[in-house]
């Protein structure tokens, strides 16, 4: 199925949960947040959250600001 | 030492992490001003500078408190979502609640600003609003829980200093027991002892010393510049005459009216 991470088109191969979902696309940044359809979701959720076609999937990391 | 957002500080600069010619510099320059409040944000992962876990590396090591911010919401709904999305990455209830209104001045959305801080107040966060001087604005933040509001100077990055000292003089005598910073357009470290001598307990600035020739001199010239204007503050500044007065006493003068 198809979705976006940060705005990009993703392939997963089936509904998946959150937690293997990040695992599949392995991220290189080690401290970030996610929210799925602009909601967040605390990292203790990832297992019980499915993801779907068409999901819009944010994965933010730290950055300067000011 | 004074105390905000529940934690006790040594300074009053509070200072921003982005536009730096690179990250030594910045975290040279975050030391020299000795701050003990650096602002930080998020983003999606790029390839830019600043971003990552080099960023996250650098940003450890000065052990300081950290600030996140939503910086570049629109709306109340991006801002929760960011902010959320902050406290879990950097532990931390501090938000720097930025909800812009206008692209071209980057100035806040008072309507917004207002929505997305109620909210997360009710959820636990220390909210350290970036709103305009508007007296009616900040009380209305105020008797939404706010304990900080953060008025800005100028718009952001434009050095310009204190637009309008006089709303900021009035929201200092308006606010008695609340934390007032100035957030945005200072240029100088004038402007910043301007700010301290009005009374306000700290300033936030990023771009008068990440865009300085030498940042890590400017960062040492707004930390002397907070310091002045705090002294200057308690202290007690002179009131203003119009004719001078002499500082040298006139008694026991030689020569006076002895000439013929």
């Amino acid at each position: 199925m198809e979705l976006t991470l940060n705005g990009e088109p993703k392939e997963l191969p089936d509904v998946m949960s959150l937690d293997k979902a990040i695992a599949h696309w392995q991220p290189e940044v080690e401290q970030f947040a996610v929210a799925v359809n602009g909601e967040f979701v605390p990292r203790g959720s990832y297992a019980e959250t499915l993801l779907k076609a068409n999901d819009q999937v944010e994965l933010l990391s730290p950055i300067v600001g000011g | 030492m004074w105390e905000i957002g529940g934690k006790q500080l040594n300074s009053r600069l509070f200072i921003g992490s982005a536009l730096y010619p690179s990250l030594d510099i910045m975290q040279q320059s975050v030391r020299a001003s000795e701050a003990d409040v650096i602002t930080v944000s998020l983003r999606r992962q790029t390839s830019e500078y600043g971003n990552g876990n080099a960023f996250w590396e650098h940003i450890k090591s000065l052990n300081i408190n950290l600030l996140p911010n939503t910086a570049g919401c629109f709306s109340a709904k991006e801002a929760i979502t960011t902010a959320q999305m902050a406290r879990e990455v950097f532990d931390t209830n501090w938000i720097k609640l930025e909800v812009i209104g206008d692209e071209y001045t980057l100035q806040p959305d008072p309507f917004q600003l207002l929505d997305a801080t109620k909210e997360l107040i009710s959820q636990g966060f220390e909210v350290f609003p970036y709103c305009t001087d508007d007296l009616v604005l900040c009380d209305k933040l105020v008797n939404a829980g706010c304990n900080i509001l953060m008025p800005w100077g100028a718009p952001i990055g434009t050095g310009k200093g204190l637009m309008n000292p006089y709303a900021l003089r009035t929201l200092r005598a308006r606010f008695k027991d609340i934390n007032l910073l100035v957030d945005a357009g200072l240029g100088a470290p004038s402007h910043a002892t301007q700010a301290l001598e009005l009374g306000f307990d700290g300033v936030l600035l990023n771009t008068a010393i990440a865009e300085a020739h030498d940042p890590v001199r400017m960062a040492e010239g707004f930390r002397d510049g907070v310091r002045a204007g705090r002294n200057a503050f308690l202290a007690g500044v002179i009131p203003e005459r119009d004719m001078a007065q002499a500082s040298t006493p006139t008694v026991g003068k030689p020569f006076w009216h002895n000439e013929p």
